[in-house]
């Protein structure tokens, strides 16, 4: 699959991987509109990767850490605008303010890097393996995360019956 | 929020996808996408009649050389370097900044956070005082870090990293004082051992390691029974219950040797404690480390374990002595008594509660008989498996499935209870010895029979000899004894008889001479009567005028 010369290519990747994309974005920024950002300029920098191919091992693991890292800088260079991980009101679409308010809620317990890892297995389906290689971590790390953040949200799913 | 359905982690992971999946449904952007990673031919942003160049430089002046931004780089950098130094303000800046050993301090608690933050840790919570008298309970090859404390409320948490189940050397330990927060830490200490995430994954991956179930408890308890009883402890005598004993299993690391490979430097190691109670109080303790993979593979650890242990203020917060109950004796080494002290054991559970921190417990041991309960000792017990060694023959000569033994945990109506039928027994020695060395070990014993036998006989040959002569001088000596009796009776009697005889002459004497004059005394008076009566009788004469 060539990317850079089809578009069609470019369509497929982006139906099979938006939401992925989307969820690990969604993570980092905890912002809807930032998050879309991030989907449109994962796929566009995926576009400008000339030989990609699945053999190489450039699967959803790649384009994933592409997304983690777009979104890493885009929350970096906006964090000024994103004052907490509560969105206070888009006004004309609710239901996104609502699901963003319900999934931030959800996650807010848990650290950065819990989030991110919770995510990329809940939303994206990644294995701890894929996740590791995506963060830069040792595969232990991130079971041992995920297991605490599990933990961490089940203490608190308790609390709050 | 109420998440009333979010009852298991799958609930959960299902509830988080299909609301992401909601939220992301919305998004359509791949116009925008297309439009910038596939432009249409002959797109022309010219119309602004900007090129990039002229947008960098809107205000028509040329761009210089940003020669004053550099230059006042290196000025400040020459007057940081050249100047400020001299002067005092840099000494007290940089003193007051920061120092080597404050800066190690927060080092470590940062290390600490971290790690336990990415890593499977133990993490247990006692009072500092606590620690400090049950270190050997909680942390066998690691003494308190930290030195007593007058203040109350101080606490200390210890962290053990974790590979799956397992724990290994790798502890850390943070003293605070009110509640855990890294505010209020006041001291810090971590171990020399740290393991790799690939050593963890390693370790994780490798099938179940087998541990050894040592028994040299059992034969340490014997040396127990005997010291008591030499020693003649007031609480043996006192108390069936003798000692207990525990493992603690981990994987060990030693940067300093290397075992069977050179690239591995840990390895799993059984340390076995057992300890018992003096009378004054506290406990005497022996631990014997053992690597289960290696015959005869025992192992001294260092006495030193821990790396660092800092104040805040980046001062040692090492104690100078130990203030630890237990005091260590050499129990596992000692040589055995072959004459068996016949010993039973008993192997108890003591589960944590549902807090899990709980590092030490206690237990209670009753004796059950029949409707009675009496308590017969306290122990301070780690959690998990305790070995127990009872002298329970002191009790019964035989055993009855009506007595029986009680152990209550940690003060709590908790507890398991084991009839003396049901305990194990602990026979003298458990060296493993062929059947040859028993044979050997039979006809020495036969030997040793046989001679003591000869050596008998012999001995009740020569009392026997002994006896006679003894026996024969007593008759000569009685009989010289008797000779010299009668001798001296005849000696007596002879002198008696010649006083006798003597007394009895003077009385005769006396009584003859008596007599005589008795009889003289009577002629005379009798002459006189006869004179009288002659005289009486007498013709008178006339009287002539």
């Amino acid at each position: 699959m060539n990317c850079s010369d089809s578009k069609e290519a470019l369509c497929e990747l982006y139906t099979m991987f938006k939401s992925s994309v989307f969820a690990v974005a969604f993570s980092i920024t905890a912002d809807y509109h930032l998050s879309e950002d991030c989907v449109a300029e994962t796929f566009i920098r995926l576009a400008q990767v000339k030989h990609f191919s699945a053999a190489r091992g450039d699967g959803k693991g790649f384009i994933l850490t592409i997304a983690r890292n777009v979104a890493l800088e885009l929350r970096r260079r906006y964090k000024k605008e994103l004052s907490n991980f509560i969105i206070q009101s888009y006004g004309e679409a609710e239901k996104t303010v609502e699901d963003s308010i319900y999934i931030n809620q959800l996650l807010k317990h848990l650290s950065d890097k819990q989030r991110q890892t919770v995510v990329l297995r809940c939303c994206a389906e990644l294995s701890f393996k894929q996740i590791a290689k995506v963060m830069k971590c040792p595969e232990t790390t991130v079971k041992s995360r995920y297991r605490k953040a599990m933990a961490i949200l089940q203490e608190k799913a308790g609390e709050d019956r | 929020m109420k998440n009333n359905d979010l009852k298991t982690d799958q609930d959960f992971e299902r509830e988080l996808k299909n609301k992401m999946n909601e939220l992301s449904a919305s998004v359509d952007c791949f116009d925008r996408i297309s439009a910038r990673a596939f432009p249409e031919n002959g797109s022309d942003f010219s119309d602004s009649e900007f090129t990039v160049s002229d947008l960098e430089n809107v205000t028509g002046r040329s761009r210089s050389i940003p020669f004053l931004k550099w230059a006042a780089v290196a000025a400040a950098a020459v007057l940081f370097v050249g100047v400020i130094p001299k002067t005092a303000f840099f000494y007290n800046f940089f003193a007051n900044l920061s120092n080597d050993s404050d800066k190690l301090y927060r080092s470590v608690v940062s290390e600490i956070t971290s790690e336990t933050e990415e890593h499977e840790y133990a993490v247990y919570d006692m009072p500092l005082e606590e620690y400090i008298k049950n270190d050997v309970l909680i942390t066998p090859l690691y003494s308190c870090p930290f030195e007593e404390c007058e203040k109350t409320g101080m606490s200390v948490r210890i962290f053990i990293r974790k590979a799956d189940t397992s724990l290994t050397n790798q502890i850390y330990a943070v003293e605070y004082t009110g509640e855990y927060a890294e505010s209020n830490i006041i001291a810090a200490a971590k171990s020399k051992a740290t393991f790799t995430d690939e050593e963890i994954e390693d370790i994780e991956k490798s099938s179940g390691t087998i541990w050894r179930q040592s028994n040299d408890a059992d034969t340490a308890a014997l040396n127990i029974v005997r010291i008591q009883s030499s020693e003649d402890s007031s609480y043996a005598t006192e108390n069936i219950v003798s000692s207990a004993s525990f493992s603690y299993n981990i994987f060990f690391k030693d940067n300093k040797i290397s075992l069977s490979e050179p690239e591995t430097t840990y390895f799993p190691l059984e340390t076995t404690v057992i300890y018992y109670p003096k009378d004054e109080g506290g406990y005497f303790y022996d631990m014997s480390c053992t690597i289960p993979e290696k015959e005869e593979g025992y192992y001294e650890p260092d006495e030193r374990l821990w790396k660092t242990s800092l104040y805040y203020d980046g001062s040692s917060a090492f104690p100078e002595e130990s203030g630890s109950e237990f005091e260590r004796t050499e129990l596992f080494n000692a040589e055995t008594d072959e004459d068996v002290h016949m010993l039973n054991k008993a192997n108890v559970v003591n589960q944590p509660d549902d807090d899990e921190n709980q590092a030490v417990g206690s237990i209670d041991i009753f004796l059950n008989e029949y409707d009675r309960s009496e308590l017969l000792t306290s122990f301070d017990i780690p959690y998990g498996d305790v070995t127990f060694y009872i002298q329970s023959m002191r009790l019964y000569s035989s055993s009855s499935s009506d007595v029986g033994l009680k152990f209550k945990f940690n003060g709590s109506a908790k507890s398991s209870s084991i009839s003396l039928n049901g305990l194990e027994t602990v026979k003298g020695s458990y060296t493993a010895k062929s059947e040859e060395a028993i044979q050997k070990e039979i006809s020495q014993l036969e030997e040793e029979r046989r001679q003591a036998e000869e050596n008998a006989s012999k001995a009740a040959a020569v009392e026997e000899e002994a006896s006679k002569a003894a026996e024969a001088e007593k008759e000569l000596t009685d009989r010289a004894k008797a000779e010299e009796a009668a001798r001296a009776v005849e000696e007596y009697n002879s002198s008696e008889l010649a006083s006798i005889i003597a007394e009895e002459a003077s009385k005769v004497a006396a009584e003859e001479q008596a007599a005589q004059e008795a009889s003289a005394a009577a002629d005379e008076k009798e002459l006189s009567y006869i004179d009288e009566m002659l005289k009486s009788s007498a013709p008178t004469e006339p009287k002539t005028e």
